[in-house]
């Protein structure tokens, strides 16, 4: 039904489009404001959807089922439809490790992406409850974390140490770095082996402790781990200017 | 043994053929003029749903192709369809 809904309304946006065209070299045009669908179908159902075949000729006994399409304006959409789905936003069908029966029950309350998770958890939705599964957030974050990454890899751009209040930093400047906000204990750093302090993270810029003697000299290797699933390693080496 | 409905076009071309309304009634001797501002249609209408290998569902559908009552009647759905001339309102 809702890829006929989909369908329907794709050949009316054609449709639209064509009018549109008209209305250039027409002073006056026509549109479809009302539609209404009485379709002799034959619903199936087996066990988990229902499925609806139209009726072939010969065939007897069909339902009838109606549709109805209204013209609605553009503030009625934003009233009753939920945002589209964002490009750092990752949908339910792509992430991976979550059973199709549980993705089924999720959809079932309306989640679409990982952000509605996000929101449920904001709320303090009992997720078990709703979807009368083993589910819990701590799990969903990981495997929302994994999917969020694949489509955000980091980008390192550029690195540079830089005067700050308590001393020197270096800034490791870039794309899409941190961006598994919920996970406490990332970014982890380490120079050569040691763990260096991350002052601060954000997706463009992470900020280290340095001391720039550590940096001097030979080249140093340093490793980030941004969240569990993304990992950046570079070669350093400090330039007295 | 499927059969191929051939004669059935998109769904969009049966919007764009109601609503291609050329419908300015001038009669100059009188220096008078109408224009149509509302169109209810409710006709039966054949029409089939089309699944690719891709899983893309499109719609195909047409005016009723035979008026004589034959064994296989094709199955006649029905459509409603309100066409009004842009501009216009009900008062």
């Amino acid at each position: 039904m809702k890829s006929f809904l989909d369908s329907l309304t794709v050949e009316l946006d054609k449709a639209r489009d064509v009018l549109a065209v008209k209305a250039v070299t027409r002073p006056l045009t026509y549109s479809v404001q009302d539609v209404g669908l009485q379709l002799q179908v034959f619903p199936q159902y087996d066990g988990d959807q229902v499925k609806f075949l139209t009726a072939q000729p010969g065939q007897e006994g069909a339902s009838e089922l109606k549709i109805q399409l209204g013209s609605i304006t553009a503030r009625s959409i934003q009233e009753t439809t939920s945002d589209p789905i964002q490009r750092d936003d990752v949908p339910l069908a792509d992430l991976e490790g979550i059973d199709e029966e549980t993705k089924k029950s999720l959809e079932k309350v309306g989640v679409k992406s990982a952000r509605d998770i996000e929101r449920m958890e904001e709320r303090n939705v009992d997720l078990q409850k709703v979807t009368d599964s083993k589910l819990d957030y701590g799990g969903l974050a990981n495997v929302i974390n994994k999917a969020r990454r694949r489509t955000l890899p980091p980008a390192v751009k550029h690195v540079a140490v830089e005067q700050s209040d308590g001393g020197h930093v270096l800034a490791v400047t870039g794309e899409n770095l941190a961006v598994a906000g919920s996970l406490a204990d990332f970014p982890v750093a380490r120079l050569d082996g040691r763990r260096v302090e991350v002052m601060s993270s954000s997706p463009e810029i992470l900020e280290l402790r340095v001391d720039p003697d550590d940096l001097e000299g030979r080249e140093r290797r340093l490793e980030i781990a941004l969240d569990p699933f993304a990992v950046v390693s570079m070669s350093v080496r400090g330039v007295r200017q | 043994m499927a059969i191929e409905f051939d004669w059935l076009q998109p769904f969009e071309a049966v919007f764009t053929g109601v609503a291609d309304l050329d419908a300015l009634l001038v009669a100059p001797e009188l220096g008078l003029g109408m224009r149509l501002g509302r169109a209810a249609i409710d006709t039966p209408i054949e029409l089939d749903v089309l699944v690719d290998d891709d899983g893309a569902v499109s719609i195909v559908g047409a005016p009723p192709t035979q008026h004589v009552e034959t064994t296989y009647m094709p199955v006649f759905h029905q459509i409603d369809l309100v066409v009004t001339a842009d501009g216009y309102s009900e008062r």
